[in-house]
């Protein structure tokens, strides 16, 4: 379900099995449990589905605070996906089945459609950098083969620190990545919460490699700017 | 008194309407009678998982069939909602409102007596950015605007539930930056301004 990754807007996710209900993925920068809300929540809606005999569900919807989980099933999948509280579930919902459906060509394989980003996402270059920042912390301080460590503490600082840019940016090949065209309005604000997250993920360096290792490792990414 | 309210909001549009009670009890309007044991039900399997999964402050559920829908607002004590058949052009934000225009009336009939709520001094909010400062340093700013956006906090009026609701994320979200141990001792700080 990569191809989740990078549609605009979804600011985590969770892939459920329908038959058991396990848990199989829960991916992104939400801070709530979307793997538990996603699990018991289709299993809910199935009971009550049924005992109300509202047909075969489409989707189940759950707002909390600012944010929504629409919950609906695709093949013998649940996904359960947290948007924006104002965005339209039914909408949404539609829009993310045909970025998933294999489209079946004649006298060719099924291909899955791929979602790229918008073909031309021009960032400002005070955005660029500090995005090439991050990637960079990530990938020094992941070298020793815990990248995914850092990844997860990069979603982690986005979910509690990115506010209107957590839609917008998610991580795509293990690496931060800009789904859509930042508003040009929103520039300062966004380089402002990317140097909070740099400065996040340094803080959480020097806690795990102790501040020398750590000076050194944030020295190696500034001269490989430098180099460019 | 919760029937006529129904009652007048079936009337108003919404095809069914209903509450149900934490225990158990339920109400429906006349045309609800026949399912009124599984709406009960539906009601104590929507507790029974907001239970099990904890930790998230669910406000409202909707749960769209092929021929039905269900749309619930979810109280701390009760849920309140509607079953409606599925028509073309159909707003479901124009049931929402409905349900919780019913939602505020039966509150308003059920503590007549009780005093309004009074909300807290919008100083408190300066007093929780100071603790905040003095745990979270630079990151005290950008963690507290979004719990505010988070939350959904209405800074004009702010009452003990919703500063309650607010210390407890930006505990939690501290937490992931200072650790949970001194995560926990910010929140008692913030809990103890509420006092």
């Amino acid at each position: 379900m990569e191809i989740l990754d990078k549609i605009p807007g979804i600011i985590g996710y969770a892939v459920v099995n329908a038959q058991d209900g396990s848990i199989e993925e829960v991916k992104g920068s939400s801070t709530s449990p979307l793997g538990d809300l996603s699990a018991f929540f289709s299993s809910a809606g199935e009971v009550i589905g049924n005992s109300l005999d509202l047909g075969e569900i489409d989707y189940l919807s759950l707002c909390y605070g600012g944010h929504r989980l629409v919950i609906f099933q695709y093949e013998n999948k649940y996904l359960g996906i947290e948007l924006e509280r104002e965005q339209d579930p039914r909408a949404f919902m539609e829009k993310i089945k045909t970025a998933i459906t294999p489209r079946i060509e004649v006298g060719a394989k099924p291909v899955i459609e791929e979602v790229k980003p918008k073909p031309v996402i021009e960032l400002p270059r005070s955005i660029g950098s500090k995005l090439q920042q991050i990637n960079l912390l990530i990938g020094e301080f992941g070298a020793e083969g815990n990248k995914n460590h850092w990844l997860d503490i990069l979603n982690q600082g986005l979910g509690i620190l990115a506010g209107d840019l957590l839609p917008m940016v998610g991580v795509i090949d293990e690496k931060l990545t800009f789904k859509e065209q930042p508003p040009a309005e929103k520039e300062e604000e966004f380089v402002q919460i990317l140097r909070t997250i740099i400065d996040f993920l340094v803080k959480k360096a020097v806690e795990e490699f102790g501040s020398s290792q750590a000076r050194v490792k944030v020295q190696t990414v500034i001269e490989k700017m430098k180099q460019g | 008194m919760k029937e006529e309210v129904l009652n007048r909001f079936e009337e108003k549009g919404l095809d069914l309407p209903f509450s149900v009670l934490k225990d158990g009890e339920t109400f429906t309007t006349q045309k609800g009678l026949p399912l009124k044991s599984k709406i009960s039900q539906a009601g104590t399997v929507i507790f029974e998982t907001i239970n099990a999964v904890g930790g998230v402050k669910i406000e409202r559920i909707e749960i769209v069939g092929k021929k039905k829908g269900l749309l619930i607002e979810v109280g701390d004590e009760d849920i309140t909602g509607a079953i409606f058949e599925k028509r073309e052009g159909q707003v479901l934000d124009d049931l929402w409102n409905l349900i919780k225009q019913i939602k505020e009336e039966k509150e308003v009939a059920e503590k007549p007596s009780e005093k309004p709520k009074v909300p807290l001094s919008p100083a408190i909010l300066e007093e929780f950015k100071g603790i905040l400062k003095d745990y979270l340093g630079d990151f005290a700013e950008r963690v507290y605007q979004n719990q505010l956006k988070t939350q959904r906090i209405n800074l004009s009026q702010i009452y003990e539930d919703d500063a309650r609701r607010l210390i407890f994320a930006l505990g939690k979200a501290a937490g992931m930056i200072i650790g949970p141990t001194k995560g926990k001792e910010m929140t008692n700080k913030l809990l103890g301004k509420l006092k």
